[in-house]
């Protein structure tokens, strides 16, 4: 024998084993195939180089068949095993006889059955494109939607949940297109939401997904490379189905059948982008709108242009649309926007848009073990409820404590106990309060998608750096601050910042920055939207404030007075118009909606160099530090963070103003004096100011002093609705029942100001 | 009823999408299991496996962190589970998963969506030839 013969001897004993697996072979034997496979695999290594044509035929096509039975995708399934075997024993023969029986009728036969299961097609397109099959919802799932809503409910969901994180991922993947882990971690929801869509029987949302992600899938392997059309597109996507799965909730709730979508538009472009394959150099930062269905920019151009000639006065802030095309993609770094995060985070790779663990942790058993976090999934109702019966404890519990017969008692053994009492209930309002919080992160991360249609959108570069993201608030306070974010962070991509061309002339580079922080300071959660674009322009908001007469000509301000004018109801109407901030929803709403949350906001801004908003939230709304007070014989509580200082006036500090009422002089200022009782007529003497108190609250800038008998005492008070009927009082935010029993309520001193002035 | 499986076993589903793993366990209880734990990823499916006596497992392909495959071949390198029965689910159009995760030894795999029947008829099979 010749030095070949060790070789062949491995190849002769292998094919006996492969035969050997073949043999014992049944029919639906998965693991039995897997075997085969693998086997195959091995001697398909060891094979000699100079194999025949024959030999490479059979081999592909004995693995062909390995899958196909695999797939179940070749019938009848006898017959293919039967071939298999055929086709082993022909490998064996060659490889103890060293030729390959070419002629002999074990190949005619084994050639022939080939070809009647389809074989031989198949072997000369190998990869046989898929048939554009649509997925067939399964028919015997029918009737199961309505059967189980609750499941229906943690669908959507979880399915919303798991589309948040698309959008931050893509992010990352429009950094890097080529980032394996970041393109699956986009793929992944569409996938899972295709996936339990057909068990569901939603057959669009089905149909939805799987184009999305019939898409990604080919960037997947490489076969599309990732443009800004394509994550255009999966973010059109991602809308379709956010659409879909309102409607979902819609029908369940109202117990109506789903609406249907039309998903032509979606289907047409996938097939299109499917097609191009995209070439490479595909600019980053695209035109504004996508080529044949929407409006050329020309078009736009001018459009904007007619809008802006109607104008009489220009707004403080102007769109600024350039008719520059995107930078050519060897200029300048190409990314639409960066997401930077500033968290500490341990090794972790850029872990692409982890979806929320906490929401998806399991109720098994496995979630609560070692290393995972244990977490339920609670009705938010329940926690909602325990923290209000908390409030309740908190309150009895010191009704309790200061019921004077039992103050009467003296016994220590009693006051330890009752001091015990009360430390055991205000940890538990503690804990049940931090039951509701929760980070930030995911409705900052929601401006990373907003930012990115901005930017492109009016044609600027803008880096977004999230930072605080673990930042903890009042899940009820998530929802109402967000269409003030949204509001805060358009404008400051579209008002706020310049265009690249612009900032260049400036001497600044070219990409704008745009900052949102989220910290806790003082027992508030603070939320900064900075950008470091063109400043406020004070001279034209001044202009406009006194056009519209909220500002008296002659009057002096301030910077911090005039740029607080924009807060003003009234100061921005329908002039700020660019399709993306929209008509008149002004700063005021902004304003308005922290304060309902016992919030402030301020600005501070330097010409040329940025705009910083900075939102001031308490932790949570159901409780604030108060100040109780009497004045007559109600008690009102004062928001705590709102009062500066107070005294007791000397006489030669308090004056009357004509036309202006009552003012006092704190240090060589002058501040207009308010009595509560006037103003909510409740009747009562007036007290001389140098034998009351003069509190000195501040809102918006603004100060006054607010007269009062006495102050009570510092407590933090839970805050309970007035009700539907008296919700709309002004001056009230609420009512709160103190330590003894009684109502007391909340001032809004916004509302308060504004009674003191009408 | 299949005489060969025993449908007090404890079965562990895995999947990281929390209304799939509620399909998955109520398609189950319907065939007859009810004694049935769950893993929202393969970490914590491999930590289930260390702590309690599972008979079977059902387990997506489509995860993040550790894939199906991945876990499966965790499952298959420990002695402690090489034979244990895992089943694949996995989404029509992914044939290369299914192919790969056959090679690496799951004993069936089930496409989504599936009914009671499919899904029965597949656990069958694996202990039928278990059995055999």
């Amino acid at each position: 024998m010749t030095d070949q013969a060790p070789k062949s001897q491995e190849l002769r004993e292998g094919l006996e084993g492969l035969a050997l697996k073949v043999v014992m072979l049944e029919e639906g034997d998965l693991p039995g195939l897997g075997a085969f496979l693998t086997h195959l695999e091995k001697i398909q290594a060891i094979l000699p180089a100079d194999h025949g044509p024959e030999v490479a035929l059979l081999f592909q096509q004995l693995e062909d068949v390995g899958n196909k039975l695999i797939l179940q995708e070749i019938a009848p399934v006898a017959r293919a095993q039967e071939l298999l075997s055929q086709g082993v024993s022909l490998l064996l023969t060659w490889a103890r006889e060293s030729t390959f029986p070419g002629e002999s009728e074990p190949w005619k036969v084994y050639h022939r059955g080939a070809q009647e299961l389809g074989l031989m097609k198949a072997a000369a397109a190998p990869a046989q494109a898929e048939p554009e099959a649509e997925p067939e919802p399964a028919a015997a799932m029918e009737s199961q939607i309505w059967e189980d809503p609750e499941l229906v409910a943690n669908f959507i969901a979880e399915a919303r949940e798991h589309l948040e994180g698309i959008e931050s991922g893509l992010v990352r993947v429009e950094q890097a297109p080529t980032d394996l882990q970041a393109i699956n971690a986009v793929f992944r929801p569409f996938h899972t939401v295709k996936g339990v869509a057909g068990f569901l029987n939603l057959p669009q949302i089905q149909e939805l997904s799987h184009e999305v992600e019939s898409l990604l899938d080919e960037a997947r392997s490489g076969r599309l490379q990732i443009t800004a059309p394509v994550i255009d597109l999966i973010l059109a996507g991602v809308d379709r189905l956010k659409d879909m799965l309102d409607d979902l909730q819609e029908a369940l709730s109202d117990h109506r059948s789903l609406q249907r979508f039309d998903l032509q538009d979606i289907k047409e472009m996938v097939k299109k982008l499917q097609q191009q394959g995209v070439p490479a150099e595909a600019p980053k930062l695209a035109e504004i709108l996508e080529p044949q269905e929407e409006i050329a920019a020309p078009d736009m151009d001018q459009a904007l242009k007619e809008l802006q000639a109607q104008e009489k006065t220009p707004p403080p802030a102007e769109i600024q649309v350039e008719a520059k095309k995107a930078p050519p993609p060897n200029a300048a770094p190409p990314p639409v926007e960066q997401v930077k995060e500033s968290k500490r985070a341990p090794v972790a790779p850029p872990a692409p848009a982890a979806p929320a663990a906490p929401a998806a942790a399991a109720e098994g058993k496995a979630a609560s073990d070692a290393q995972l976090p244990a977490t339920v999934k609670v009705d938010i109702s329940k926690v909602d409820n325990l923290v209000n019966l908390m409030g309740e404890l908190v309150i009895a519990q010191s009704q309790v404590r200061q019921n004077p017969n039992l103050l009467t008692i003296s016994d220590p053994k009693l006051e330890r106990d009752l001091a015990q009492v009360s430390r055991i209930t205000s940890e538990l309002q503690m804990i049940s309060m931090s039951m509701r919080m929760v980070p930030i992160g995911q409705t900052l991360r929601k401006m990373v998608r907003l930012v990115r249609d901005l930017s492109r959108k009016s044609k600027k570069t803008v880096e977004l750096h999230l930072e605080g993201e673990d930042t903890e608030i009042d899940r009820n306070m998530v929802e109402a601050i967000y269409d003030p974010l949204v509001h805060l962070v358009r404008n400051a991509v579209d008002h706020g910042l310049e265009t690249p061309k612009e900032r260049q002339a400036q001497g600044k580079p070219p990409e704008g920055h745009v900052w949102l922080r989220a910290y806790h300071k003082g027992g508030n959660v603070v939320i900064d939207i900075e950008e470091d674009g063109r400043g406020l322009d004070r001279d034209r908001i001044l202009a406009k404030a006194q056009e519209r007469g909220l500002v008296q000509p002659g009057e002096q301000l301030n910077p911090t007075q005039i740029d607080h004018l924009i807060f003003e109801p009234g100061f921005s109407t329908a002039e700020t118009i660019t399709d993306i901030s929209g008509r008149g929803v002004g700063m005021d709403v902004v304003r308005l909606t922290i304060e309902r949350l016992q919030g402030k906001i301020e600005i501070n801004s330097r010409p040329q160099q940025g705009t910083r908003f900075t939102l001031r939230m308490p932790l949570t709304m159901a409780i604030i530090d108060g100040l109780v007070v009497k004045v007559g014989k109600e008690r009102y509580i004062l928001p705590a963070v709102a009062v500066r200082e107070t005294l007791r006036p000397a006489a030669s500090d308090y004056f009357t103003v004509q036309g202006q009422g009552e003012i006092i002089k704190v240090r060589s200022q002058l501040i207009p004096l308010l009595r509560l009782h006037r103003l909510f007529r409740t009747g009562n003497g007036d007290i001389p100011p140098t034998e009351a108190l003069v509190m000195v609250v501040e809102h918006e800038g603004k100060q006054r002093g607010l007269l009062v008998d006495d102050i009570l005492g510092k407590q933090e008070v839970v805050i309970k609705s007035l009700g539907e009927s008296f919700q709309k009082i002004k001056g009230l935010a609420g009512g709160t029942i103190l330590g003894d029993g009684r109502v007391g309520l909340i001032l809004d001193l916004g509302g308060i100001f504004a009674l003191a002035q009408g | 009823m299949d005489k060969n499986i025993n449908f007090r076993m404890k079965v562990l589903v895995v999947d990281d999408f929390a209304t799939m793993r509620k399909i998955v366990r109520n398609i189950l209880k319907q065939i007859g299991f009810d004694n049935l734990v769950e893993a929202e990823d393969g970490q914590a499916a491999l930590q289930v496996l260390k702590n309690e006596n599972i008979g079977l497992v059902v387990t997506d392909w489509n995860m993040p962190n550790m894939t199906g495959l991945e876990l499966l071949e965790k499952i298959r390198t420990d002695p402690q589970t090489a034979k244990l029965p895992v089943l694949m689910v996995t989404a029509e159009g992914l044939k290369e998963n299914v192919v790969a995760a056959v090679k690496a030894g799951v004993n069936n795999y089930v496409v989504k969506p599936f009914t009671a029947e499919i899904l029965q008829e597949k656990i069958e099979q694996i202990f039928k030839k278990l059995a055999g």
